[in-house]
Parts: structure tokens; C-alpha cells; sequence
């Protein structure tokens, strides 16, 4: 393919990327404003302070609950980015670097310039969960220790019936899952899948390539629900067990939803599996005065405890309670524009 | 044929009728089933006691919800409080079962007979919205099924007697579709696994244009013969090979119906004689069911006084190898035209309070796996009540809509065809007003709701018509010829004699007494002469009174003349069943005798005492076949 084909073919990946954020904000409806005191049970519109991702309510809550002076407005990320995308918003914005990413990219070849950002004010972990009984027919198929299935491995045998695999006829086919590429944990969930593959610096033109754009149509057409109960995989599947996922992205945070719960369904593993990549949450703007202002009422003792108990990493805090050792440093998050051109590729998979 | 009765015509006529508007119908059955509580069922019930004037100056949230989770709604919806904008917000909730639901959002939905249009629906599937947004996306209307969650999930298993399913090496072996259909297919049925006492395989499987436990066992009984667990097409459900996979598991069911309550019941109450495993070998339902069984209450309600007994033969729940659903009961909220955006905004705070952990937990009360997955699933959903709760390992997707719509039609042509009498009652009282002051008798109505039931009979089914009272002139010369009966069509394909058969139908007048055992004994007689073993053989009996043959003091003796023999017709490895489903219609019929028939004969009997919901009792009973 020649530079203008790939030129256009990247406009167009932009376009269809906009699109679908447009489609998924439509579909999400309008945004949620709590009151300051974070009572549910009313819905009334009120001034913006920060806009908070819809689909981490628990975070947003316990953040609208630490700080009384933070005024949360709760919005769908793929909405939000559209949004900002087009022109400048008002207020801050509480964020994944990496959709902050996403969005500076479009707006530099909008000719607009990136939005304010602050430092990261917490961070999570994305690791692999899988059970132990799958976990050990996988790493006997890929030749690996449990310890070291990565999505490489996992995306090699999706959808391939359990038995043929030496697993069990009633494990069905191998499952796997992760949040859908548009959702707030979703867009660097997908990309740990994909990095598994092609190394976080991958490009258009790796996406593009055949033998990846056949495993990652395998991977992504096995994917039995982008969207579980609960908004996620790893809860779902240690309330529902196997049937929801084989295996699946779970956030560090996601864990502390199930810690100390009991899972009848089988021993599940977490894993750090490599490349690692993180969450990083960042507030973002185009103000930097309501940057600012968002980011030290973040920073606060209280909002910092509010992450914490959400799991969430935050520096000068003990890191959550789980079952790991120490993680290896999470890896680079893959550029805007490479993120970009993942949303349009998975779009046209999964439609 | 010398018949012994002229014909009036009733100068009405009755035009054809689209199946779907008869299960239409079926929505608004209020009284049309004897059994009540457990698995959605075909009952509609209006606001339960909503107090309009409390909340007269609020905004009235209308639910929609199937029958198996109303009690708990309603609880829910009383202690539930809630404002949008500074007003107030009052649930009203009413039942509907699902797929009636379903077609009435898709069909049209007349709030003066159906009640209020709900803003959140309830079904007890997601399969359910799916098949309403077909519909009405195929005729270019737009799709109203905007939001949607689980709120309790219940996976849809096989049924069966615990030492059946130890036979076919369960839990240690799996086991699924293949083995059904193998045991179908096997003549020697249970032979083959070393219990020729327990006679051919019989199933249980629910109506799919009805139920949510037939709707998902057609669906994973068909996924499982295509070898796949996802992404059904059409051309899939074309295969010759799925077909044949289906008519082959069809051929071993025992009867259809509405609802699994038929079955459960029937599986107790032959539990209590020790004959459980004669009266069926598997059954498709709800996980719930089995936990509700097992604890001695089968039908999920227990009247006052009513003390629990386990059955002697517990059920095991068995999770298809091949994959199943799961039940989600999910909460949609409609985006609809009569939906306000206040309405939505309502139902969106409704719906987030019953997802409540602290509500969440209730379901489990009921035997259901809560909806909200930062519940965790516990006690009743343990192995002691014949449950793991660590299965279903693998989940099957609903199918697309289009496949989903052209499953259900194409059931039609695979399910076990039916040999079936219909028997009416033409006593002088069947001439009365059928309400008081009008001038349609219950016999106009209960004709017109026989002829339209018509139309849900398949091509390969075939129908005879009696018809019953006493004094009739001999249908023949034969000296021993009835004069309590006299076959106006015999049973012969509907193909051949639907036009006979209305025909009759509509000229059907009321005449003398109602020797109500003797017919029904002399049909279930010639119903196991004429005995189909491809066919499902039953009668379908329907009276508006008590026996009076003018005799009453053998009416005790025929009573349980006729009772032993169809029970003794039921029993066995090598029984031939013939069920006698009973229609007990209008204020005067002997609910408790026709309940006593049914049971014997291990089919149900509808409660019609109500004549103006025959019409929806003859839709439900003809869901049998």
C-alpha cells in the first residue's frame, strides 16, 4: 500500500473511530449529575466541576463523597472524547491517559491543541485472569508455564473447542474476554491484548497486516460478551463462573470488587502477563485553572483514600491487597494514534 | 352418518386467524390455569392493589414483569421511593407472561383490556426483547427495546430423576443433547442403560411460543446439532442433518404446554405413587425449578397449612454439556412512544434500586442466581437441593432475531404431532348467557374460542369432535351405539377436515344433561383404540358442569371407574398415555373432579369458570401439542 493510500486509509479509520464513539455516546444517553453529597435517588441537572467515566460509578462516588467542594458530573468516556475531539469542553475531565491520548491525536490533525494534563493521580494494573484447570491445558498448548501465558498464547487457541485442545468437553470452546475498546478501561484493555501480539509500539500497518488481523478477528469474534454483568469480566465470572469467560483483562481494581469472595466455581489465577500495561488516570481540560483545581482536590488525603479503598494505585500509598507479588513496571502505553487505529480495526471486526 | 342432532348456523364467521394473534390471547389469561406460582406463567394479572390515590399527584412508573417474580416486584416496588425533578415516583406492577408480553408489544397492546403499557418490561429471557424487536423491525416499525439488565438469572437445565441421570453416568460422565438424542432415538430406551423397568425415554419440553424454558431448550437443542454455540443462521436451521436432530428429540416428548408447572406437578404427585420415573425421564427447565421441586414445593407457592415434602426421588439438575442459557429475567426499559422522558428517568431509578445488593439477595430466596455479580450465589443453589452452582460451564448465545423468529416458526414442523379429540359439552346449560344480561351463551363463546384454537394445530396433527349430553339419538343402527355421544368429525388430519371441523363447530346447540364420566371414559377409550405411538394422544375435554346422566347413585362408581383406568393407562414402563386435558368452564363446573381427571391421566385441567376467558383457556390447552 502506498504512503496516500495509507494516509486515507488512516482518515478514514479517524472517521469511522468518530463515528462509532458517536454511535456509543448516543446509545449511553446523556450524562448523570450527582449532587454534591453523591445521594442518589434524584436526577437534576447542575454545574460541572469534573466530568467523572459513568462506568466507573463506585470511583466516582466514593471521589463525589471524599471531596464535598467537587461537583461530578458522570459521563460515558467514548462520549466525552467525541466531544472534545469536535471542540474545547468546559471543566476537567477524569481520565485514562490513554483516551487523553486519543483525543489529542485527533485534535492535532484538527489543528487544535492538546488538552491541559495533569500528572497521573492513580494508576491500575491490567492483568490476566484465567482459571487454573484452562490455565494449565493453555500452558501445556503453548509450551509455557501457567506463570507465562500471555494473550499471544491465548489468542492463538480462542474458539477452539476445549477437547481439541486437551481440555474439557464441558469447557465449551476458550473464551476470552475483555471490555469493549470504547469503554474507559476498555480502549488500554484491548491494547494489552493486541501489544501481546505486536508490542506496544505497534502501528496502522501492523494492525493492517494479515496474520495479525486474522488472530486478533479470532480473538475478538470469541469474545462472548464485551459488556458482562456488572461492567466486568473478572466479577462476572467469580459470580456467574466459567461460562461468562476462560479467561480474561481484569484491572487491579476490578480484584478488590471480589476480594475475600468465595469462588465456587474453581481456583482463578491473576497474572501479570506481559507486555503489562497500566491505567493511568489523568485529569485533563482545556482550562487549566479547572485542571488545576480538579487535580488538587484529587490529590487530597481524603480523594487519595477514596482511590485506594477502589483499589486504585496512588503514589505514597500501599498498594492494594491482592495476591500478587511485586509487578514488573507496566510498559509504555501505545501512541494515540495507534489507539485509534485499534478502535476503527475492532470496529470493523466486531461491527 | 346419520346424525342425531340438526345444525343450526350461528351466521357468524370466523376469518383465518394468524397464530400470533392467538397467542395474543394468551396474555390475558386471568384465571386460565388451575396451577398457580413458579415458572412464568400464562397469567395476567393488573395492578395488584396499586392505590392510585396515593400516588396521584406522581409520576406512575408502569412494569410489565413475568408471573415467576411478581411477588417480589411488588414488594420492591412498595419499598421503593424515588423522585425525578422534585416528583414523585409510584410503581404500579403487573404480571404477563412472557411471550404473551412479547406479542402484545410487538402486536399492538390495548390498554383497556391488556392494562396500562409498561415503561419497564420484564420477560423472563432476553430472547424475548429480541423476538419483539424482529417483529417490529420487519414490518419497518422501530425498535423499542432501549435498555437492558439482568435482575435475577436462572440457567435452563435438564430435569431428571436423580437415578436416571446416574445411569447415564452423571456427574461424573457429561451429558447432554447427544444423549437425549440417542436415548430417543433408541428403541429399547432405557434397555440400553440397563433399566428396561423404566420403558421408553420420555421428555418434557415446554411450548416455545409460550414458554421461556421451550424457547431456550429449542435453542440449545439446535445449537447442539449444528455443533456450535454461537452465531446460529439460517442457513443452520435448513440443515437437513438439524432437522432430523430436532423431529428425533421432538418424538420422545410427552406433551407441550405453557408452562414446566404441568410437568413438575405431574412428576410429584407420581413421585408420591412411587412411579416418578414411568412418567418422564427428563424434563427442560429452569434451574429454579428443580431447587423448588426438591425442597416439595413444585409449584413455587405454598398455601397456608401447606407443609413442604421433599419427593422421595429427587431431581438433579443436569447442565448440557453442549452449553445452555440462562433465564436473565433482564429489565428493559422501552423507548417507546408512550414512554415520557420523566417515565424513563423513573424507571432507570427503579431499576437501579432493585439492583440493589441488599434486593439482590432476595432473589436467591426464590432460588434464583441474583442479577447484580457483586452478589455472590449461594444457599439454595447447592448441590443438596440437586444443583451446581458451579455449572453451566459454557453459555450459548441467543441468536440473531431473524434466526431467533424463523426458530420458532420452523418448531412447527419439527414437534411431535398430535392425536387429539376434542369432546364438548351440549348440555341444556351451556345455552345459558355466558354474562348475565348479554346474549352470547356460554356455548357461542366456548365455540368460537374452539374454532380459533383451530389455527394452532399443525398440518400433521389430526382432530376429531365430540360432543356430549344425554338422550342423543344413536348415531347409528348399532344397538349398542351411544346415545351420550356422537363423534361429529372423527379424528382424521386437520388438513383433510379443519373446514368439517368448523363447520360443526359453529353449529354446535345446547340440549340435555351432562353424563360427563361416561364421555369421558368412552374418549379416552377410543382415543387409546386409535393410540399414535409417533403422536401425542390426548383428549381435550371441556364441560360446564357437574355428571348428571340422571342417575346419581352410580355417579361415585363411574367417577372412579374412570379415574383408575386413566391412571392405569398412565402407569408403566410400557404405558400408552392418553391425556385428558380438562376445561372446567363457566361458575358451575366441577373444578375439583375435572382437576381429579386431568391428574389421573397425568395431563392439567384450565379453570375457565370465568366465560369470557375461554377464548384464552383453549389457546393454553392447545399449547399441549
Amino acid at each position: 500500500m502506498n504512503l496516500a493510500l495509507r494516509v486515507g486509509a488512516f482518515v478514514l479509520a479517524i472517521g469511522l473511530v468518530v463515528g462509532a464513539l458517536a454511535i456509543r455516546a448516543g446509545r449511553e444517553g446523556g450524562e448523570l449529575t450527582d449532587a454534591p453529597d453523591g445521594g442518589g435517588g434524584s436526577v437534576a441537572a447542575q454545574d460541572v466541576g469534573l466530568v467523572c467515566p459513568s462506568d466507573l460509578v463506585s470511583l466516582c462516588d466514593a471521589l463525589g463523597q471524599a471531596d464535598e467542594e467537587l461537583r461530578l458530573t458522570k459521563r460515558a468516556t467514548a462520549a466525552q472524547a467525541e466531544e472534545w475531539t469536535a471542540g474545547d469542553g468546559e471543566g476537567a475531565w477524569l481520565v485514562p491517559a490513554a483516551w487523553a491520548d486519543l483525543v489529542d491525536d485527533a485534535r492535532s490533525r484538527a489543528g487544535r491543541p492538546a488538552l491541559v494534563r495533569s500528572e497521573v493521580v492513580a494508576s491500575t494494573p491490567l492483568l490476566l485472569v484465567v482459571w487454573a484447570d484452562r490455565a494449565a491445558v493453555l500452558g501445556a498448548r503453548c509450551g509455557v508455564p501457567v506463570t507465562e501465558l500471555t494473550w499471544g498464547c491465548v489468542g492463538e487457541q480462542a474458539d477452539q473447542r476445549w477437547p481439541d485442545i486437551g481440555g474439557d468437553v464441558r469447557w465449551g470452546r476458550v473464551v476470552p474476554g475483555h471490555a469493549a475498546p470504547d469503554t474507559t478501561l476498555g480502549l488500554q484493555a484491548t491494547a494489552a491484548v493486541v501489544s501481546a501480539r505486536l508490542g506496544t509500539g505497534f502501528s496502522l500497518a501492523d494492525l493492517r497486516e494479515a496474520g495479525f488481523a486474522s488472530w486478533f478477528r479470532g480473538v475478538e469474534r470469541a469474545v462472548a460478551d464485551f459488556a458482562p454483568p456488572g461492567g466486568s469480566h473478572v466479577v462476572a465470572m467469580v459470580s456467574r463462573g466459567p461460562s461468562v469467560a476462560d479467561v480474561a483483562v481484569a484491572s487491579e481494581a476490578e480484584l478488590t470488587r471480589i476480594a475475600g469472595r468465595e469462588v465456587v466455581f474453581g481456583e482463578l489465577l491473576t497474572l501479570p502477563a506481559e507486555p503489562l500495561l497500566a491505567v493511568e488516570l489523568v485529569v485533563v481540560g482545556t482550562d487549566a485553572d479547572a485542571v488545576g483545581d480538579a487535580f488538587d482536590s484529587l490529590s487530597g488525603g481524603a480523594a487519595r483514600g477514596a482511590f485506594g479503598a477502589q483499589g486504585w494505585r496512588v503514589d505514597g500509598l500501599a498498594p492494594p491487597d491482592t495476591t500478587l507479588d511485586a509487578l514488573p513496571a507496566a510498559a509504555p502505553s501505545p501512541s494515540g494514534g495507534a489507539l485509534t487505529a485499534m478502535l476503527s480495526i475492532w470496529r470493523e471486526l466486531v461491527g | 352418518m346419520n346424525l342425531p342432532i340438526a345444525r343450526r348456523p350461528t351466521g357468524r364467521q370466523s376469518g383465518p386467524m394468524r397464530r400470533l394473534a392467538a397467542f395474543a390471547a394468551l396474555a390475558m389469561v386471568a384465571t386460565g390455569c388451575v396451577f398457580t406460582g413458579g415458572e412464568d406463567q400464562v397469567v395476567t394479572d393488573t395492578d395488584g392493589g396499586f392505590d392510585e390515590e396515593a400516588f396521584g399527584d406522581c409520576i406512575v412508573l408502569d412494569v410489565a414483569v413475568s408471573s415467576e417474580k411478581i411477588d417480589l416486584m411488588r414488594d420492591l416496588a412498595q419499598e421503593f421511593t424515588g423522585e425525578v425533578d422534585g416528583t414523585c415516583v409510584g410503581v404500579r406492577v403487573q404480571s404477563k407472561a412472557s411471550g404473551g408480553a412479547a406479542t402484545l408489544l410487538s402486536e399492538g397492546w390495548d390498554e383497556d383490556v391488556e392494562g396500562p403499557r409498561p415503561v419497564l418490561w420484564s420477560p423472563a429471557s432476553a430472547a424475548w426483547g429480541a423476538v419483539v424487536d424482529q417483529r417490529l423491525t420487519a414490518r419497518g416499525e422501530p425498535a423499542i427495546i432501549a435498555e437492558s439488565v439482568p435482575f435475577m438469572q436462572s440457567p435452563l437445565v435438564i430435569a431428571m430423576p436423580q437415578p436416571m441421570a446416574e445411569a447415564l453416568g452423571y456427574p461424573e460422565t457429561p451429558v447432554g443433547w447427544s444423549d437425549i438424542l440417542e436415548l430417543a432415538r433408541s428403541e429399547a430406551g432405557w434397555g440400553d442403560y440397563g433399566h428396561p423397568e423404566w420403558g421408553p425415554f420420555r421428555l418434557g419440553k415446554t411450548n416455545p411460543n409460550f414458554s421461556t424454558s421451550g424457547l431456550s431448550a429449542l435453542i440449545a437443542q439446535t445449537y447442539a446439532a449444528v455443533g456450535t454455540t454461537r452465531d446460529l443462521t439460517l442457513e443452520d436451521l435448513r440443515d437437513p442433518a438439524a432437522i432430523e436432530y430436532a423431529r428425533d428429540i421432538e418424538r420422545s416428548v410427552v406433551h407441550y404446554g405453557p408452562t414446566t408447572l404441568t410437568f413438575l406437578n405431574n412428576w410429584y404427585r407420581n413421585d408420591a405413587r412411587g412411579t416418578a420415573l414411568t412418567y418422564a425421564s427428563a424434563a427442560a427447565v429452569e434451574e429454579v425449578s428443580i431447587v423448588q421441586y426438591n425442597r416439595g414445593n413444585p409449584d413455587g407457592v405454598l398455601e397456608p397449612g401447606e407443609v413442604p415434602q421433599p419427593p422421595r426421588v429427587p431431581l438433579v439438575a443436569v447442565y448440557p454439556t453442549e452449553g445452555t442459557l440462562f433465564s436473565d429475567n433482564p429489565l428493559m426499559l422501552l423507548d417507546a412512544e408512550w414512554v415520557d422522558e420523566d417515565e424513563a428517568a423513573a424507571a432507570r431509578l427503579f431499576r437501579d434500586f432493585v439492583l440493589l445488593p441488599v434486593n439482590q439477595e432476595r432473589v436467591l430466596e426464590f432460588g434464583f442466581r441474583p442479577g447484580n455479580p457483586d452478589v455472590a450465589i449461594g444457599d439454595p443453589i447447592v448441590a443438596a437441593n440437586g444443583v451446581d452452582p458451579a455449572q453451566p460451564q459454557t453459555t450459548l448465545e441467543v441468536p440473531d432475531p431473524d434466526v431467533l423468529v424463523t426458530l420458532i416458526d420452523g418448531w412447527e414442523d419439527t414437534r411431535k404431532p398430535a392425536n387429539v379429540l376434542l369432546v364438548m359439552d351440549v348440555s341444556g346449560s351451556m345455552g345459558e348467557a355466558a354474562v348475565p344480561g348479554e346474549r352470547e351463551t356460554k356455548l357461542d363463546l366456548a365455540s368460537q374460542a374452539a374454532d380459533r384454537a383451530l389455527e394452532q394445530f399443525a398440518p400433521q396433527d389430526r382432530v376429531g369432535l365430540r360432543i356430549f349430553t344425554t338422550d342423543l339419538a344413536p348415531a347409528s343402527d348399532d344397538p349398542d351405539a351411544s346415545t351420550t355421544y356422537v363423534d361429529l368429525v372423527p379424528i382424521e388430519p386437520i388438513g383433510q377436515g379443519a373446514e368439517k371441523l368448523r363447520t360443526a363447530i359453529r353449529g354446535l346447540f345446547p340440549l340435555n344433561g351432562t353424563p360427563l364420566y361416561e364421555a369421558a371414559l368412552a374418549a379416552y377409550t377410543d382415543v387409546l383404540a386409535s393410540y399414535d405411538p409417533d403422536a401425542i394422544n390426548a383428549v381435550v375435554l371441556l364441560t360446564d358442569g357437574i355428571n348428571d346422566d340422571g342417575n346419581l347413585d352410580d355417579d361415585a362408581q363411574q367417577l372412579q371407574t374412570l379415574l383408575d383406568r386413566l391412571a392405569t393407562g398412565a402407569e408403566g414402563a410400557q404405558a400408552r398415555p392418553v391425556r385428558v386435558f380438562t376445561i372446567g368452564y363457566g361458575q358451575d363446573a366441577d373444578l375439583a373432579t375435572m382437576r381429579a381427571i386431568a391428574e389421573a391421566s397425568d395431563a392439567a385441567a384450565y379453570d375457565a369458570s370465568d366465560p369470557a376467558s375461554i377464548d384464552r383457556v383453549f389457546t393454553s390447552v392447545i399449547s399441549n401439542f
